[in-house]
């Protein structure tokens, strides 16, 4: 049953991932991102991990990808305006860059379990509790809060940066 | 709370120095406009405070942090002293520049301590997830310094390719840290080292780690973003980013390879290496040939000086792959010694060119085009002896630094050879680098000469009106000069300074 689900999953986020990067209308491209979020939320929830999985429609199927529309809508192209189609030798230098690395990863990940035989190394937090909103709220203040700190640090510098940048009169 | 503030002691010149960020965001924004030529001094401060803490903390040993987070040695404090004496020349050749380019804005000082914080944090990271942050802090910030002058549509377009182009790198750097995390179930550095065998995975992730810092050192064939970046940015903001960017992306390389792939990983990595620094000496001295833009040609010998640097980490990859040979493991310590050296003496270089490409710029724009420089030696003597000397240093001639530096480097090479022979290991690698390292540096006497050629024997084109340097910029350039000097006169001091640095990493 679990795997029936994973596959079909594993199938729809691939596909729409697939269709997101050749569809020609920007619109189109991201209705397939939000499939593709929803179904990697749904992957993240059978691995156990109900934060990342609510974090990743909030944050991503949310946030990114209302900005995305937005800025799409905003500048609403017309199919001429999007620019000429790229060439035939880009699409399949692309295409074949993109296949090697697949396969180089699927063969990391299956070798990798064939030399440790067949299962992977603990996590670290392999209670119960692993990916639950606890354990994430734990591990921000205990054992990374300095990188947390530090995001904030990355937010103030990109802020200034962004607004240097981009205001009219300084 | 409070065994926390005591913790965070140690970081203490990491943290004045992103203080010294926030009060400078703050004074731009309620300082009146006249009043901003004073907000470079609040960065010097800055950096002068954080320079003491930094000292402070030299010579006591190895401090661990937050839990295996953070790891204060003698290589990320000499990494650290880099990034301050780099940040601390911006500051001072930044007076009056910025204000001729109109950036003189509180962020701009803000923007270039944040990145000076993310970088010295960089060096110090003992644990992927902080190191990885730090780096976005650098990156993020770099990307908008670049942009800074923006009335300036090539510093616009150089914001904008340095920043898509970095981004696509950070994403690998970031599928190279989720594989080894993967693969080894940790993210510090030191645990990953104690994974026992060969696992693709981690091969993977560590595959992924060399293009994401491959994109940051500006090495081949990961360096397109170079000559665009460095061309359209601002002359000082150039002059950080190619050392500072380069300090760090090395720091936190070395110390990624080194600590978390050692021994007879490097059988894995020096291969990679090796063809990447090949490649990186060959384009950067030979397009760099072709260039009639300074900055342009400034940026491709910024990746040639990439390439040296990487030939110390196969020597030391080549070493650390045959540790059954006696009298190895004593040369790996004077290798990494020579890279942290190369590291310095390339800081004095070229934030000094840098320095007089900013201090010779019109009203408008940076003197940049080697007809630009066409008898700079009649209107600015003392400007183009300086000018001389720092080509010269980057050519590699004695006296002068950089001279000194490409000898370590090449030195340690051909030792590495020799002990192979010596032991009966017939493979030349190490040499073969060595030989073709010194064949580039030939190359590159002919395109940095060429600039002395035009400043010297050239008469100048036209009156070009020049603009009113600050003493900032005359002290940089008088200080870069005769750093350069010393380094090559008197290396052993600094040498051995140097090779501490190097003892956290290799012994």
């Amino acid at each position: 049953m679990s795997d029936v689900m994973f596959v079909a999953l594993a199938v729809v986020s691939t596909a729409s991932a697939l269709l997101l990067v050749t569809r020609r209308n920007p619109l189109y491209a991201a209705l397939c991102m939000m499939v593709l979020f929803g179904t990697t939320a749904l992957l993240f929830l059978k691995l156990s991990a109900p934060f990342l999985a609510a974090m990743q429609v909030l944050v991503y199927g949310g946030a990114v990808l209302m900005l995305f529309l937005f800025t799409i809508m905003l500048l609403n192209l017309h199919p001429e305006e999007l620019g000429s189609e790229k060439g035939l030798t880009f699409k399949l230098s692309a295409g074949i860059l993109s296949a090697v690395l697949a396969i180089f990863l699927i063969y990391a990940v299956k070798f990798s379990r064939d030399m440790t035989g067949g299962s992977f190394p603990e996590l670290p937090a392999g209670s119960a509790a692993f990916g639950s909103a606890e354990s994430v709220g734990e591990g921000i203040f205990d054992a990374f809060v300095l990188p947390f700190e530090l995001v904030s640090v990355l937010i103030v510098a990109a802020v200034a940066g962004a607004i240097v940048l981009t205001k009219k009169k300084l | 709370m409070e065994h926390l503030i005591a913790e965070m002691k140690p970081l203490s010149p990491v943290l004045i120095v992103f203080t010294g960020a926030l009060a400078a965001l703050l004074a731009g924004v309620f300082s009146k406009k006249e009043n901003s030529y004073a907000l470079p001094y609040i960065g010097i401060t800055t950096v002068a405070f954080a320079f003491v803490a930094l000292l402070n903390y030299w010579g006591r040993g190895m401090i661990w942090l937050l839990q295996g987070a953070i790891r204060i040695d003698s290589f990320g404090l000499y990494i650290s002293a880099i990034i301050l004496i780099a940040c601390l020349i911006t500051f001072l050749a930044s007076i009056g520049y910025a204000k001729r380019l109109g950036f003189e804005h509180g962020e701009y000082i803000s923007l270039l301590l944040f990145a000076s914080g993310g970088m010295m944090l960089l060096a110090m990271s003992a644990d992927l997830v902080t190191l990885f942050l730090s780096l976005e802090i650098m990156s993020i910030s770099i990307y908008a310094l670049a942009g800074m002058a923006r009335h300036r549509q090539k510093c616009n377009e150089a914001a904008l390719k340095y920043f898509i182009l970095g981004a696509f790198s950070t994403a690998f750097l970031l599928f190279g840290i989720a594989l080894i995390y993967g693969a080894t179930a940790s993210t510090k550095i030191h645990a990953i080292a104690q994974v026992q065998g060969l696992k693709p995975l981690l091969v993977a992730g560590l595959g992924m780690l060399i293009v994401g810092f491959g994109f940051k050192v500006g090495a081949a064939p990961f360096h397109v973003w170079v000559p665009d970046a460095y061309e359209g940015a601002p002359a000082t903001v150039t002059g950080f980013m190619a050392v500072a960017v380069k300090a760090a992306g090395f720091a936190a390389l070395l110390r990624v390879i080194l600590i978390a792939f050692p021994g007879t990983w490097a059988e894995y990595w020096w291969p990679v290496f090796w063809a990447v620094a090949l490649l990186t000496m060959f384009l950067g001295n030979i397009i760099a040939v072709f260039q009639k833009n300074v900055k342009r040609m400034l940026a491709y010998s910024g990746i040639a000086h990439t390439g040296y640097i990487l030939i110390g980490l196969v020597s030391l990859g080549i070493a650390g792959s045959e540790p059954y040979i006696p009298g190895m493991k004593a040369l790996m310590n004077p290798i990494a010694g020579g890279m942290l050296f190369y590291l310095l003496a390339y800081t004095f270089m070229t934030l000094g060119a840098f320095a007089v490409i900013s201090l010779a710029a019109r009203d408008e724009d940076d003197l940049e085009t080697l007809d630009d420089f066409s008898g700079l030696s009649q209107r600015k003597p003392v400007v183009a002896l300086a000018m001389a000397v720092f080509l010269i240093s980057m050519a590699g001639v004695p006296p002068f630094g950089g001279f000194i530096a490409k000898f370590y480097v090449f030195k340690g090479a051909i030792d590495v050879q020799g002990m192979l022979l010596a032991s009966g290991v017939k493979e030349y690698h190490a040499l073969a680098l060595a030989i073709l390292g010194i064949i580039t540096s030939m190359f590159s006497v002919y395109y940095y000469l060429r600039v002395v050629w035009f400043m010297y024997f050239r008469e100048p084109l036209e009156d070009r009106p020049s603009v009113a340097p600050s003493w900032g910029l005359h002290f940089v350039i008088f200080a870069s000069s005769v750093a350069i000097v010393v380094l090559g006169i008197l290396p052993s001091g600094f040498f051995s300074v140097a090779s501490r640095g190097a003892e956290a990493l290799v012994r």
